[in-house]
């Protein structure tokens, strides 16, 4: 079973390269496993099926609404005015702004996908009507989409703490560091980047200019505090919370701003459904394809070796950064979770490598994977949104690549960054 | 037939909104019988079956835009006929990879019938009633387009999808 699905992983990585979808891809893998190991074929739409019967999955197309319905009532907007009152005085200062949008909306989204597809929405276009490079903006807006799922509510987190069994309270309280983290660095990539092209700075505001900023967006701005309190004091849970932020979205929208049509429902139903589709397919074909290989023994053998082969946590660490960004480049960030958390997280515990601090690591290496090409899919996203070709994008992305490794690298190689708020408050 | 498949685009996507709202609502009717410190029991358990079909309804909708994630580093680089033909023979697999999930998504339909869920009187057989009619669309989507392709129909790229 172990060489069989082993030839069968180099035929998977020939299909992607050819062209096949990679939902395809997977399925056509898992079903040449399982006819040719003599198993019943059903079992692979049984695992499709099954991939997503899970009630933490059920934050994921809840998030992607959630978004499409901030920006369709034009609070994205009122958040990245407030984020350019605050730093769009600084050169490059869109990019800033962008930045310091996507650390207030990561309070408020758990998934990269949504925070892309709605944050980048406006932050391109307000980026390009300004003169800036569209895959410039776009780059930027990428780069920081996946400050979301590291801040919390995070949807990556709540998978990998139930797929890992670590608690997903203490996860949440491990991303907020690096979260911030990501956000300084990328900021600092900005600060020589616009001096390097020389990017436009907005005047200085004023006070009274700050005040109109903060008093239009605070309702939107509190959204990360009635989640993070409703989910630290019990009242929902993180997976629930995105259906709180939601209809929290709904009321602010109709009630509070008044900018939501409801006539503009459908359309944002219909696109939530099709990104849902896009990204449960890549879910549900991984489900079946992971389930193939823990048959194959291939992660009951791999962990064990990879703890022997490599002796010591920081070693295991480094290889694991390496593999991750690398499979990151050929599969969605749930499906890899789904296929790869059980082979390494028992393999990093084995090695005294606390789950937490590890389940950041895998995290944040799966969100620089969809920023990498060739199948970055925030990188796809925001490139139909700046309506930039994929090859132009995935250049453009380059230098912001550089900030979010050096994050990766502190998070692998220093605890305290990940452990000290979960040691902290919650014992 | 431009009738009838923009009859059956319009109910994809009615069935779409409506397992989302769905989805939405049940996950709300959760949180508040809970904190009304009257919990509904059944609220996971549907949420579950929601997700399915909201995924397996998605999945079919982007497959009729064509919008499912694909790498087109050979394939954009190859001679028009040449992106026919491996286009062609794709757009045949995505079609049988839709006749497998008719004939298996119909068994296993068949054999959960008579299990009922947990906390709802409906059989949990549901559960895999849309990979029957995701089947029916990846097939005839591919198996058409195939057709269309080897008929010399251009290889367009990502996102050339019918659906509104």
């Amino acid at each position: 079973m172990t060489l069989l699905m082993s030839y069968i992983c180099a035929g998977w990585i020939v299909t992607i390269l050819i062209g096949v979808p990679l939902l395809s891809s997977m399925l056509i893998a898992s079903f040449a496993f399982v006819v040719l190991g003599g198993l019943p074929p059903e079992i692979i739409p049984q695992k499709v099926a099954r991939s997503v019967d899970s009630f933490p999955i059920v934050a994921a197309p809840l998030f992607i609404l959630m978004g499409n319905i901030m920006n369709s009532a034009g609070i994205t907007d009122r958040i990245f005015v407030f984020a350019k009152a605050v730093v769009g005085w600084l050169r490059g200062g869109l990019c800033h702004a962008n930045i310091i949008a996507s650390v207030i909306f990561a309070g408020m989204a758990g998934s990269a996908v949504a925070e892309a597809g709605a944050l980048g929405t406006i932050e391109i276009k307000a980026m390009t009507d300004d003169g800036y490079d569209p895959e410039l903006a776009a780059a930027v807006s990428a780069a920081s989409a996946t400050i979301g799922p590291i801040i919390p509510p995070s949807l990556p987190m709540v998978i990998y703490g139930v797929t890992a069994d670590v608690s997903i309270g203490r996860l949440f309280l491990a991303g907020l560091l690096p979260g911030l983290l990501m956000a300084a660095a990328l900021m600092a990539m900005v600060v020589y980047i616009a001096r390097k092209l020389d990017l436009p700075r907005t005047p200085f505001p004023t006070m009274a200019q700050v005040w109109v900023a903060l008093r239009d967006s605070f309702w939107a701005l509190m959204t990360p505090v009635v989640l993070l309190a409703g989910m630290f004091s019990g009242y929902f849970t993180p997976t629930e919370a995105a259906a709180v932020a939601t209809c929290y979205a709904l009321f602010l929208g109709i009630f509070v701003y008044k900018g939501f049509d409801l006539r503009s429902l459908p359309v944002l139903l219909r696109q939530t459904a099709e990104t849902t589709g896009v990204v449960m397919g890549l879910v549900m074909a991984a489900g079946a394809f992971g389930w193939c290989m823990s048959l194959s023994g291939i992660p009951q053998k791999l962990g064990p070796l990879l703890v022997e082969v490599l002796g010591n946590p920081i070693l295991f660490l480094l290889a694991v950064n390496i593999f991750l960004l690398a499979i990151g480049c050929f599969i969605e960030a749930l499906a890899a979770m789904l296929i790869l958390v059980p082979i390494l997280a028992p393999a990093a515990a084995a090695l005294g490598i606390d789950p937490v601090q590890f389940g950041v690591v895998f995290v944040l290496n799966l969100m620089i994977g969809t920023i990498t090409p060739p199948v970055g899919v925030v990188l796809f996203i925001t490139a139909r949104i700046a309506k930039v070709s994929f090859e132009v994008m995935s250049r453009a992305i380059l230098p912001w690549l550089v900030p979010l490794i050096f994050v990766l690298l502190v998070v692998t190689f220093w605890p305290p960054l990940t452990l000290t708020l979960p040691k902290l408050l919650m014992p | 037939m431009n009738i009838v498949t923009r009859v059956a685009d319009r109910t994809l996507v009615f069935a779409c909104s409506a397992s989302l709202l769905g989805l939405l609502a049940v996950v709300m009717a959760g949180v508040v019988s809970r904190a009304l410190d009257r919990p509904v029991v059944w609220s996971d358990e549907l949420s579950r079956f929601l997700m399915v079909w909201l995924s397996f309804l998605g999945w079919t909708l982007a497959t009729r835009n064509h919008a499912h994630i694909r790498v087109g580093l050979v394939l954009d680089r190859l001679p028009p006929r040449a992106q026919r033909v491996v286009e062609a023979a794709i757009q045949a697999i995505t079609g049988s990879i839709g006749l497998a999930f008719i004939w298996y998504g119909l068994t296993l339909t068949g054999r959960n019938t008579g299990v009922q869920a947990v906390t709802m009187p409906i059989p949990a057989g549901l559960l895999y009633v849309p990979l029957i009619f995701t089947g029916v669309v990846m097939a005839l989507e591919g198996y058409v387009r195939a057709w269309r392709h080897l008929g010399g129909a251009p290889y367009l790229g990502y996102g050339d999808g019918d659906a509104p």
